[in-house]
């Protein structure tokens, strides 16, 4: 039976493998691209000149090297494929391989010989799951390293577009949509519908699972009191603060880590929600105050804003720009810390708390996901498998 | 070597149905169907369309368990999948892989079969004259029919399934697969089903007929069966004045298959011989279609 099953699918496992090695080789010329930008701009790639090399990489004209120098669009066509990427080529996979029977009859030939229903649906279901999972675990990491290479793509590796892109979440979701596939195409015995419907029902299913992954494991929360957020500065902080313009090794930076939700807690630890007039009213009362401690102190106005003293807090709303040019002096923040503390907390917020999924996450939420996906399948198949019976009869 | 063909043991009944039932959703499309096959004989399963003779066969065949009864093949239960390993069967529309070569499905097939009989499946293509590099899909019907019969014929089997196996074959091929049909059945004393809904298609070829009606809520009781001979031996068409049904009163009811009223006559066919007939009866001998169309006729208006 299985030297059946490989003459009758060998040529489109051998279409599926092709896709995959020219997926492969995009990759490959997409990470070389990407060495080749950055060496023509004399950057250093990630990872080979300390924890934030490719940050403040600047070419020959003086312009930082980011995000647009010739692969960008490449890099995000090979996110989009490798998200689309195992839904389409695992449906594409299962459709045929029952539905094409059913549309000949000849399942009444193959079951009416020495084989088993479950022999015959095995074997013709695993020649076309290995090379499946297998290039789709190759293309997965071949993405991780492809991201890699840079500092811009190596990021984030929690979030959707990444996590789900990479690593064993590609071939997971391939399984996924593989056996959804071979359900759908026992109830519809059609391949054109099943190729149809199977891509969208996959395709929702992988947005839901999306979805609930930043809720499949515990996130860690981070609390900050209020008063530590709007503590008063010494001028020594501030010139430090300036003079290092954000070039310093950021040691605790976390690479992978994915922020999941943040906002103000009162005194007890319980959710406050503060409206977004009382954030501003807050701020424009801050800046006030800001503004009048520093022409009392004399301070002379700078000719334009500065980035310094622009508070983020757990909500993530961005106070406004002062305008008045004060901003970047101690009088100025610490009078508006001052003022901002008071406000605040006369709302009842005593703290802000962060969400945040550590990278140290990324593995287990890989499981955790690629769990999902592969009970999903399981399941998706049993019912095929079930159905066989039913589609057996109905001929 | 060439593989044996299985061989039944003595005494036991090739094929025997005990009141199977099938039903899909609510409706029942076969209901207490019971017959057994005589060994060795070939037997023509007649009923007309819808009467349930391909819902039996798959179900004989090990394509889905029966909702009810028991179906056994030379003593052994059949269950769903894999098929019984001395069943042969030929669906109605001789599935094959059309894209494949004649040479590839021998090939599949082999590897499909545990019990493959690879001298005798070569013999029969090349007594269908089949060029083994042609496609399938271009094959003509009769030469579909011979490769399908083929391959079910090389695994050997000691009861064969035949669903309308000479449907939409012209008069050639359907003589052609006849030929080969009685050739094997001759050299291996194999017991034969063979259905179809057309009496005339099969009847030289069987010595047993069961007639399989379509009774109001399923079809599938067999209302005739037995050897043709006897069937003919014990039918007989009485032909009378003309009457009303009240008038027959010299004839037991039990024994009237059919009875044809028209003003100046009467037709009556029984199922057994009777004794004197008042004056103005005539008494013939019936052909088996008259007897297999009377049946069927009866068997679609009695529940």
């Amino acid at each position: 039976m299985w030297w059946v099953a490989w003459r009758q699918h060998r040529l489109q496992i051998a279409v599926l493998l092709a896709v995959m090695a020219v997926g492969a080789a995009a990759l490959i010329i997409l990470r070389a691209r990407i060495i080749a930008v950055y060496h023509e701009f004399g950057c250093a790639l990630f990872g080979s000149a300390g924890n934030n090399s490719g940050l403040g990489c600047v070419d020959t004209d003086g312009r930082q090297v980011w995000w647009n120098y010739g692969f960008a669009t490449w890099s995000s066509l090979a996110h989009t494929a490798m998200l689309a990427g195992p839904v389409v080529l695992g449906v594409f996979a299962a459709a045929p391989i029952f539905t094409r029977e059913f549309g000949h009859g000849t399942q009444v030939l193959a079951l009416t010989q020495s084989v088993g229903r479950t022999r015959w649906f095995l074997a013709k279901v695993t020649p076309m799951v290995v090379p499946l999972v297998g290039g789709l675990l190759a293309l997965g990491f071949l993405m991780e390293w492809t991201d890699q290479t840079v500092e811009e793509t190596a990021y984030f590796g929690l979030a959707e577009s990444n996590f789900f892109a990479r690593g064993i979440v590609p071939a997971a979701t391939g399984l996924m949509a593989f056996g959804l596939a071979i359900a759908i195409g026992m109830y519809a015995r059609n391949v054109v519908t099943t190729l149809v419907v199977g891509m969208l029902a996959s395709g929702a299913i992988l947005l839901g699972v999306g979805n609930v992954q930043p809720d499949v494991l515990p996130a860690q929360r981070t609390v900050t009191p209020l008063a530590d957020i709007y503590r008063p500065i010494t001028q020594a902080e501030l010139d430090a603060q300036r003079s290092d313009n954000g070039q310093s090794p950021s040691t605790d930076f976390d690479r992978n880590a994915r922020w999941i939700g943040g906002g103000y807690l009162d005194a007890g630890g319980r959710k406050v929600t503060t409206s977004s007039a009382q954030k501003s009213g807050c701020f424009a009362k801050a800046d006030k105050a800001g503004n009048a401690a520093a022409i009392a102190a004399g301070v002379k106005p700078e000719g334009e804003s500065g980035g310094v003293g622009v508070s983020v807090d757990g909500s993530g709303v961005v106070a406004a720009q002062p305008e008045s040019g004060y901003q970047n002096s101690v009088e100025y923040i610490n009078a508006n810390a001052q003022e901002m503390l008071a406000c605040m907390r006369s709302y009842g917020v005593a703290a802000s708390y962060n969400d945040m999924l550590p990278g140290s996450m990324l593995w287990p939420l890989r499981w955790a996901i690629s769990g999902i996906m592969l009970a999903l399948a399981v399941a998706f198949t049993t019912i095929g498998a079930g159905r066989l019976r039913w589609a057996v009869a109905k001929r | 070597m060439t593989p044996p063909m299985a061989q039944p043991l003595i005494d036991t009944v090739p094929l025997r149905v005990d009141q199977v039932g099938q039903r899909y959703g609510k409706k029942w499309v076969l209901r207490g169907c019971t017959f057994d096959l005589r060994p060795h004989a070939v037997t023509a399963l007649i009923g007309p369309n819808g009467a349930g003779k391909s819902t039996l066969m798959s179900a004989v065949a090990g394509l889905h368990a029966s909702t009810e009864g028991r179906i056994e093949v030379q003593g052994a239960a059949v269950t769903a999948s894999p098929s019984h390993p001395d069943l042969g069967y030929l669906a109605q529309d001789k599935p094959l892989y059309r894209q494949y070569r004649v040479r590839d499905m021998l090939e599949i097939a082999r590897h499909l079969n545990a019990r493959w009989d690879a001298v005798h499946a070569d013999e029969l293509v090349d007594a269908a004259g089949l060029d083994r590099s042609q496609r399938v899909r271009t094959l003509s019907g009769g030469q579909r029919t011979r490769l399908a019969l083929a391959l079910v014929l090389a695994r050997r089997p000691s009861v064969l399934l035949l669903d309308e196996p000479l449907a939409d074959l012209d008069p050639l091929a359907r003589l052609e697969v006849q030929q080969t049909l009685m050739t094997e059945v001759a050299d291996t004393g194999m017991t034969v089903l063979m259905s179809s809904h057309i009496l005339g298609e099969v009847v030289d070829l069987c010595e047993d007929v069961l007639v399989m009606g379509t009774a109001v809520g399923g079809g599938g009781r067999i209302t005739l069966a037995g050897p043709i001979d006897e069937i003919l031996a014990t039918h007989r068409v009485l032909v009378g004045p003309g009457t009303s049904p009240g008038d027959l009163g010299f004839l037991p009811e039990s024994c009237i298959v059919e009875e044809q009223h028209a003003a100046r006559q009467t037709t009556l066919l029984v199922d057994r011989p009777v004794g004197p007939l008042p004056e103005g009866w005539t008494i013939a001998d019936p052909s088996l279609d008259d007897v297999v169309l009377a049946h069927l006729r009866a068997g679609k208006v009695k529940p």
